[in-house]
């Protein structure tokens, strides 16, 4: 019985519900079930993906007679060689050569694979001349190759190097630093008698070559790291598993040290070494920090800023750096005085609903007040 | 600070305005105080605009217009190239520090740079308050090369 068959009645499929899956018609693929057609390796591969099975399930078992077709076909039902891919011990095959008679009975066979497209439409019925005209071909010249079909035009031979081909060659020549003499005498030939392939190929391998030893300079902008990756996120986790001593040093001149408990990205929190209290630093308010001598966590100024060459009189005028302090106990202590004391605006960190802290008190003047009968 | 760093902290300073209360007091189009604030590349090239702003914040207008060299793209190209080749550089800081060393490495928001003479703690600078930079065998600030002396 025909494998296909089997399988798809042992998982309970109908044709068309294997063919929907397989997105191949249901009129072929009933075809290849009565042994009309060959199944072709592209169809066997998507068939054998649609039933779940490997492959070679597809193959009727060794040994099995393959049912004769009943319609002229262009190539006759020979399904371990259409889609075997271990060729399978030749049980069919006669142990005597050939005879000159069956040759010029039966076509040769074709090779292995059938390269031939798969057949989804059209009739099912070939001109019936062409196998006759195929046989006789075989009786005369004997040469096989009669799996093309007539009708596939040859390929025309590769044409010779392409002018863009010629000239991307040179520039990574140029690239490489080394004469066309010497690549041409790695490739073997002169350059203008590559065929297009063979440049094709080269080109391939000589850009590989150039990327490997001399990296173009080009730099895009929107591949620099700062763009990618966030490396303080990664320094201050690493320094944060480290529990190392850190300093601060905010805008106006103030310092903190501590160790990093929390950050996100506009915020540090570090727990102040002199108080023990967690503070909430803003990095907009940041100016540096760098990390302290381990075991070096006193308060109050750290003089060990060794690539500090020049440090200037602190300006007067310049406000006091916004920081919120909270304490161990979640209690939430402004310290800080505002940022500008001339403005009347608040900070912006003085609570999480920071954004209309300098909401004025009285209720806005409206239109209102002649109804009002003021 | 680039113009686009100024304009924040300026805004931080004045108690988190937002760009429509801005544009509201100053008259610059919102759109073009936020343009200005989030465009990597050189902005603020409305002079009329700067004034205004300048006016509106109570600050000069070279405080700005100075700023304005100080893009953050071409700080960028700058930390890019002295990583690459590991020249030791001086960055100056708005508080008129300055910082010395090597890029160890950058990201959007800060600068790592070590010490020449030992690699273990590098100092890592906000990017948004360094207001100059410079090679260290070229005495010459990138930006206001005058300011030098």
């Amino acid at each position: 019985m025909n494998m296909l068959r089997s399988i798809r009645e042992k998982k309970g499929l109908t044709v068309s519900q294997l063919a929907a899956r397989a997105s191949i018609p249901a009129r072929v693929l009933s075809e290849y079930e009565d042994g009309l057609q060959p199944i072709p390796l592209p169809h066997a591969k998507l068939i054998a993906k649609a039933l779940w099975v490997p492959i070679e399930d597809l193959m009727p078992p060794a040994g099995s007679v393959p049912p004769l077709p009943q319609q002229t076909s262009s190539v006759p039902y020979q399904p371990q060689q259409m889609i075997a891919v271990v060729p399978p011990p030749a049980v069919q095959a006669p142990p005597a050569a050939p005879s000159a008679v069956s040759a010029q009975a039966m076509p040769q066979p074709p090779s292995a694979i059938s390269y031939e497209r798969p057949r989804t439409y059209g009739p099912t019925e070939k001109d019936p001349k062409e196998h006759e005209r195929r046989s006789a071909d075989n009786g005369r010249g004997g040469e096989g190759r009669t799996t093309r079909p007539s009708s596939r035009p040859v390929p025309p031979p590769p044409g010779p190097i392409s002018e863009g081909q010629m000239e991307e060659l040179l520039r990574l020549t140029t690239r490489l630093e080394i004469d066309q003499e010497q690549l041409e005498k790695r490739i073997g030939k002169s350059l203008s008698m590559l065929t297009k392939p063979e440049a094709k190929e080269w080109i391939k391998r000589v850009r590989a070559m150039a990327d490997e030893v001399a990296p173009t300079r080009k730099v895009h902008f929107g591949q620099w790291p700062e763009g990618r990756e966030d490396r303080e996120a990664a320094y201050l986790r690493e320094q944060q598993d480290a529990n190392a001593p850190f300093v601060f040093t905010l805008f106006n001149g103030e310092r903190f040290n501590g160790v990093i408990t929390d950050f996100t990205p506009y915020t540090i929190t570090i727990n102040h070494a002199a108080t023990g209290e967690e503070v909430v630093l803003r990095k907009l308010a940041i100016v540096y920090y760098r990390r302290t001598a381990n075991g070096d966590t006193q308060a109050g100024i750290v003089s060990d800023t060794d690539n500090i060459v020049e440090a200037a009189p602190k300006k007067a005028a310049r406000p006091r750096a916004s920081t919120t302090k909270t304490a161990n106990s979640d209690k939430t202590t402004e310290v800080a005085a505002p940022l500008a004391e001339e403005h009347s605006h608040q900070p912006v960190d003085t609570g999480l609903d920071s954004d209309r802290v300098g909401e004025p008190v009285t209720p806005e003047k409206d239109n209102m007040d002649e109804d009002r009968g003021v | 600070m680039s113009l686009s760093d100024y304009i924040k902290y300026l805004r931080a300073v004045k108690g988190g305005l937002t760009p429509w209360e801005i544009a509201e007091g100053s008259g610059v189009p919102a759109r073009d105080i936020h343009l200005i604030e989030v465009k990597h590349r050189r902005m603020g090239d409305n002079d009329e605009a700067l004034q205004k702003l300048a006016a509106f914040f109570g600050v000069s207008v070279e405080d700005l217009t100075n700023r304005r060299e100080a893009y953050r793209k071409r700080l960028t190209e700058f930390l890019h190239e002295s990583r690459e080749s590991k020249t030791p550089v001086v960055l100056r800081l708005e508080s008129d520090e300055q910082v010395n060393g090597t890029i160890q490495w950058y990201s959007r928001e800060a600068v790592a740079i070590a010490p020449q003479s030992e690699d273990n703690s590098p100092c890592i600078v906000q990017r948004g308050w360094i207001s100059d930079w410079r090679r260290a065998e070229n005495p010459n600030w990138e930006i206001k090369p005058e300011v030098s002396s």
